[in-house]
């Protein structure tokens, strides 16, 4: 479904590379895990790969069921089935969630060529994908993020996403800034949306999200490089052993 | 002064004198006679005026007064059983005007009800009262030379609304109103003007407050989108514990002008004042809002956002004059612009004057642009570019269509506003 191949890419601005040549391949039905160690590119490749402005692909492609996804605006990303998570919500005051989620899916569903879901249909939709998740309907009523602990924040992440129902989902650093309930619960969301037909790139910095999903592949990214690649013991060992082999390979 | 002879000739040409016919009032000729000498005393405004220093007054009488294409449809701010609806026969005399208990309102081209002289009476006082800071040789012009206008007497302790509906006819290619107003201690009278403008539209508001009563002014008039030009002055007065609301959407109209005078007489009185622009294509919006402290422990609330792009020019001026007297002042005056590109500008000029040392007075301007990492969010969501803007914009609108109280309207209101990006500004 997803696949990166030999990606470079580098802050608009700045001449550090930051991604020196990422090669992965994601199949529908599957859950990758990259772990890395601060500063190895992983939210820049979250950004990349969901076309934040500020970053420049030098090298490489990346293919979304076999379309370019670089050459897509964000919004035509998102249409053609892809999701970030964010590590950092943004808070925008002033517009509503439930204006905000319903104007996302008809957009999407409008580029799709597919008929726009009416008020009241979003609403029934809305309800039942915030009962599933076990998150209170209130946080729609609320302006995007807008005053939400760090754990409404990210709880409303997996709603948009129940909700936008992607094909390809990446979740950067979801786990982080959680207490152990909250974390259950994303995690939970998650496991609802595993499914053949979606595949789902998990970032994180830690083993611990992964006692609650289970990925098919870790990855290890090391200076914007895939390091090692291998099955959950991976990130096991990286739990028991720290990033440290890791990186000196990588050098 | 008198009058440089070109600016006389427009200014005759857009507002021509009245007749001195005996169909008018003598009140109404002698308010006339006494605005004409204000008029040569102070002049009309020039650019070189302090006051005038980011808004040319000439643009507003050289504006081409033409109608070009259909001018935007507005609906009713405010309707049902309850509301008197003044439409354009109604304020230009063609029709009669509706009769109410507990509120008279008469125009001011016809005879004057006796109940209505202690109205008449005050045309021109405040208007006359505001000269004496800073000349507006423009709503002087309007005392001169009005021919149209309500006369609003709104009975103690009575409850009314009332909805003027503009929509203006072809061969209607300048309107100059007139209206004065007193809200009876105790009462409540909502106003909401709505509709498309006259090509060319002055207009001028006094309002007289009583105590303990309440005032509430909601316009929303959209100009034609090639031409228009828009001056409104409003002045108004309130006694103690008494309250006004005034409220203004401008949107589609190339050039406007928005001056408010309030003065906070008695003790305990609040103040609401607060505008949204949406500005395209050249457009220019000025607001400027002058808030006298002058009773003791009053409020005041100054709440501007302007939405600027293609250029488009918006303009704050505002200023909280607290008296030496007027203690345990609370004043805010927040003015911001959210400029959709680089070819945009806002001014600002926010001014707080105390004289009084027991106060709390605060004021902030800001202009920028949208929130790039807000935009990325929207759009990574799947919200195309132009619609992410629109709804960040309508959501830095709407801190100010929040000061408007009633639902309905703000309802309305985000409906024009989000028309103005769905269809084209």
């Amino acid at each position: 479904m997803l696949s990166i191949r030999n990606l470079h890419a580098k802050l608009e601005d700045e001449d550090k590379a930051i991604l020196n040549g990422v090669n992965l391949e994601i199949n529908a039905g599957e859950i990758h895990a990259i772990m890395g160690p601060n500063g190895s590119g992983k939210s820049t490749l979250s950004y990349v790969l969901s076309g934040r402005e500020g970053y420049k692909v030098e090298n490489g492609n990346v293919l979304l069921d076999g379309q370019d996804l670089l050459e897509m605006e964000p919004e035509e990303r998102a249409a053609n089935g892809l999701f970030l998570a964010f590590q950092y919500p943004v808070e925008i005051a002033g517009v509503g969630n439930m204006t905000f989620l319903r104007t996302a899916l008809n957009s999407q569903r409008k580029a799709r060529g597919e008929e726009e879901v009416s008020a009241s249909d979003f609403l029934r939709l809305a309800k039942e994908k915030s009962k599933d998740l076990g998150i209170s309907s209130d946080l729609l009523k609320r302006p995007v993020n807008f005053g939400f602990s760090g754990g409404e924040k990210k709880r409303n992440e997996i709603l948009q996403m129940a909700i936008l129902s992607p094909r390809m989902c990446i979740l950067d650093e979801t786990d982080s800034g959680l207490d152990v309930d909250a974390l259950r619960q994303v995690a939970k969301g998650v496991n609802n949306l595993r499914s053949p037909d979606r595949a789902i790139l998990l970032i994180t910095h830690y083993q611990r999200l992964l006692d609650y999903i289970l990925p098919d592949k870790v990855h290890i990214l090391v200076k914007g490089k895939i390091a090692e690649s291998g099955g959950p013991e991976l990130a096991i060992k990286v739990e028991s052993q720290g990033y440290g082999s890791n990186s000196e390979e990588a050098v | 002064m008198s009058l440089r002879p070109d600016v006389e000739n427009s200014l005759m040409q857009l507002m021509p004198k009245p007749s001195s016919s005996s169909q008018n009032e003598k009140w109404l000729i002698q308010a006339r006679i006494e605005a004409e000498k204000r008029l040569e005393k102070y002049g009309l405004p020039a650019r070189r005026d302090e006051y005038w220093k980011y808004t040319d007054p000439m643009e507003f009488l050289s504006h081409p007064q033409k109608i070009v294409g259909a001018p935007n449809s507005v609906p009713a701010l405010r309707d049902g059983s309850s509301t008197i609806i003044i439409d354009n026969a109604k304020l230009q005399g063609t029709e009669p005007l509706p009769i109410c208990e507990g509120i008279i309102i008469g125009r001011l081209q016809d005879k004057t009800n006796t109940n209505l002289l202690e109205v008449a009476n005050l045309y021109g006082k405040l208007e006359t009262a505001a000269n004496k800071m800073i000349p507006r040789g423009l709503a002087i012009a309007n005392s001169c030379r009005a021919q149209r206008g309500l006369l609003i007497n709104c009975k103690s302790g009575s409850q009314q609304s009332i909805q003027i509906l503009h929509s203006p006819k072809k061969s209607d290619t300048s309107s100059v109103q007139h209206h004065v107003i007193i809200i009876q201690p105790g009462a409540e009278l909502f106003l909401a003007e709505s509709g498309s403008d006259a090509p060319w539209t002055n207009v001028v508001y006094e309002i007289h407050v009583g105590e303990g009563a309440s005032f509430h002014l909601e316009r929303a008039l959209v100009g034609n989108q090639e031409s228009s030009a828009h001056l409104c002055s409003v002045f108004a007065e309130v006694k103690e514990g008494g309250c006004i609301n005034l409220f203004g959407l401008s949107a589609w109209s190339p050039w406007v002008r928005n001056e408010s005078v309030v003065r906070l007489k008695g003790d305990n009185a609040k103040a609401n004042l607060a505008g949204a622009v949406l500005g395209g294509k050249n457009c220019h919006h000025d607001d400027t809002v002058l808030v006298i402290h002058e009773g003791q422990n009053c409020e005041s609330r100054q709440v501007f956002k302007k939405v600027l792009q293609d250029g488009a020019k918006g303009v704050f001026q505002g200023k909280i004059l607290v008296r030496p007297n007027a203690q345990k002042t609370d004043g805010y005056q927040i003015s911001q612009a959210l400029l959709l590109d680089d070819a945009s500008q806002f001014l600002g000029k926010p001014e707080l004057e105390i004289y009084a040392d027991d106060v709390a007075c605060s004021h902030g301007s800001t202009s920028g642009g949208v929130d790039e990492d807000a935009m990325f969010y929207l759009r990574s969501r799947g919200i195309e570019s132009r619609q992410a803007e629109e709804l960040l914009a309508l959501a830095f609108l709407a801190d100010s269509i929040n000061e408007v109280q009633d639902e309905k309207v703000r309802k309305i209101v985000n409906q024009l506003a989000s028309k103005w990006f769905s269809e084209g500004p």
